[in-house]
């Protein structure tokens, strides 16, 4: 694998992971309101990494298309954060790991809107947008929730503590990425940094949270190595695909 | 307004249908046949002193075969006067040489039809039909009030109004044939209306970014409104089931992603439409590509959008969700008519 076909996989990764985690909400949210709200983020997302997969398979000129991409890898193939795959947990969990990936992404997109890559630039040309109103609807709820009852309050604070360890991840470039960086391609993910940071303060400020102490942060998405959850995700997103290859409704 | 028959007209009209020309009698045999569809045309028609070739009534439609005697600048002014006087009564006026009857009936029909407002008949394909059959109904609806509106008193005109140079020969030879082709073809494409929305159009939406030829092929080109707007896969499909109904074979679409869609994209008629079908339409404040810098910093909570009431225009009115039943809407509450309505989102 080339280092841009990695690269890009690694944000297709990313949002369709998400997307799916966010889709299995769908019927069972805590009001009509937000099923609607998770199912579009959740569409947004999988939008995303419906573009990113093509374009990787462009780039590897194999064949490939998005659904090969999505169905056919096994665990060890997808390069996506292990933020991404964590489960839902409850309403708290799913809008914090929301906000720590959003808050992150939008700055992201709008720097790779500036890619040296057209297509990478267009894609996150759209992204950008959409990713916006998921960092407003993440904080919004963040905000309530931190600063709400004493229950939110706990739910909040205790999804903080359990998935701050997957944000360092965030911030990895390998020697790949490094290089694309270099050539004006790839996004420095440490200069999104004070961007990030700048977001999650103002909002755990209004939420009444306490940001957590750095400590040891997971990592190994990015090279294949996951957590037992991605495994169990793939085995319910890809079964039908696998059982019945190109299936369509 | 009345349409006046002279009792001379008539008679010539009569004498006229026995001298039919081959290409007229050639198109007078498909016309026909759209009366299954509801549209009656009349052959040798008179209407005040003129008769025409063929006319639709109540779609005020004239259509008229030209052979050679009106190239001749006599020929010519006589037409002008003969167009001015129909266009006064509020017909449109569509002149179609022999040669094309003759050798390109369908591409003829396809011009009538779209002139007409109809689409071609739909060709039949379970798989797509679906979703965008809501468009279509919205469509004859509208055509149905028009012709009951009628009745004695011919109604108005019908609201697709003439386009420039339609009233021309539209094909004259092979140039004018291709370039002729790809702007059916364009008409063709801003005419698919979204199968979300039904009233906007692709036009409307400002979705399509242009329509052009690529290696004798016609490439449609379309941007995508949010990236997982499941519409996209639907609006597709419709653009290039209703070329191929219009004649348009092997014709492509392709999507453009830069620069991205904008709800300030969205036109004029479009922002009028919406709000006429209970939407409100889009602030434009915001949505302009460019980010402001307090989302470059990141977070804007609740952050605060005036949006009036699309039914009663009060400015008291309150987000329920930023998220409603498509990617482009949000759902809002009117505090002083106490309707629900769904606002366009900016983007």
């Amino acid at each position: 694998m080339t280092p841009l076909l990695e690269y890009v996989l690694g944000l297709a990764d990313d949002a369709l992971i998400l997307g799916h985690r966010l889709s299995e909400w769908s019927g069972h949210a805590p009001m009509l309101e937000e099923d609607i709200a998770l199912s579009n983020l959740a569409l947004d997302l999988i939008g995303q990494a419906r573009l990113l997969y093509a374009y990787a398979g462009e780039v590897e000129g194999a064949g490939r298309d998005e659904d090969a991409f999505a169905y056919l890898r096994d665990e060890r193939g997808f390069r996506n954060i292990l933020l991404v795959e964590q489960p839902n947990g409850d309403f708290a969990a799913t809008m914090v790991r929301h906000l720590l990936y959003a808050a992150f992404k939008h700055p992201f997109y709008a720097a790779l809107a500036r890619s040296r890559d057209q297509r990478l630039a267009d894609i996150a040309g759209k992204a950008v947008k959409e990713m916006a109103y998921h960092v407003r609807h993440a904080g919004e709820w963040m905000i309530r929730l931190g600063d709400g009852t004493e229950e939110s309050h706990r739910r909040a604070a205790a999804a903080l503590d359990e998935l701050w360890m997957y944000t360092g991840e965030l911030f990895e470039a390998d020697a790949g990425a490094a290089a694309l960086i270099e050539a004006g391609v790839a996004v420095d993910p440490a200069a999104i940094r004070p961007a990030w940071d700048a977001t999650i303060e103002r909002a755990l400020a209004e939420a009444t949270l306490k940001r957590p102490a750095g400590g040891w942060m997971q990592s190994g998405g990015r090279r294949g190595r996951h957590s037992e959850h991605l495994g169990h995700l793939l085995a319910e997103m890809q079964v039908l695909h696998r059982a019945h290859p190109g299936a369509t409704w | 307004m009345r349409v006046q028959r002279h009792a001379m007209a008539n008679e010539r009209a009569r004498e006229l249908g026995n001298n039919r020309t081959a290409a007229e009698r050639r198109l007078w045999w498909k016309l026909r046949r759209l009366k299954e569809a509801g549209i009656k045309f009349r052959q040798h028609a008179p209407i005040d002193r003129f008769i025409v070739d063929f006319v639709c009534l109540s779609k005020r439609l004239v259509v008229e075969v030209d052979g050679g005697t009106h190239s001749t600048d006599e020929g010519i002014a006589r037409d002008r006067r003969r167009e001015q006087h129909l266009r006064g009564k509020g017909f449109r006026i569509l002149r179609v040489w022999n040669s094309e009857v003759r050798e390109n009936i369908d591409g003829v029909m396809d011009t009538i039809s779209d002139a007409l407002g109809a689409q071609p008949p739909p060709r039949p394909r379970k798989d797509v039909a679906r979703p965008w059959r809501g468009g279509r109904v919205q469509r004859r609806k509208a055509g149905h009030s028009e012709r009951t509106a009628e009745g004695g008193a011919l109604g108005p005109p019908p609201p697709a109004s003439p386009r420039k140079g339609e009233g021309r020969h539209l094909r004259r030879g092979w140039v004018h044939h291709r370039d002729s082709m790809l702007a059916l073809a364009r008409r063709v494409a801003a005419a698919v209306v979204d199968p979300e929305i039904p009233v906007l159009t692709l036009e409307d939406l400002g979705v399509l970014r242009g329509v052009e030829r690529r290696d004798g092929r016609i490439v449609v080109r379309l941007t995508p409104t949010y990236s997982g707007c499941p519409a996209t896969l639907a609006i597709r499909q419709a653009v290039e089931l209703a070329l191929a109904g219009a004649g348009i074979a092997g014709a492509e679409v392709e999507t453009v992603l830069s620069p991205p869609w904008s709800s300030n994209d969205i036109s004029e008629e479009g922002r009028r439409k919406l709000k006429a079908f209970g939407i409100a339409p889009p602030n434009r404040a915001c949505g302009s590509g460019v980010r402001r810098a307090s989302d470059e910093r990141g977070l804007t909570p609740f952050h605060e959008e005036r949006v009036a009431c699309p039914r009663c225009g009060s400015a008291a009115t309150a987000r329920v969700s930023e998220f409603g039943s498509t990617a482009c809407k949000a759902l809002w509450r009117c505090r002083a008519c106490g309707e629900p309505f769904d606002y366009f989102k900016c983007l």
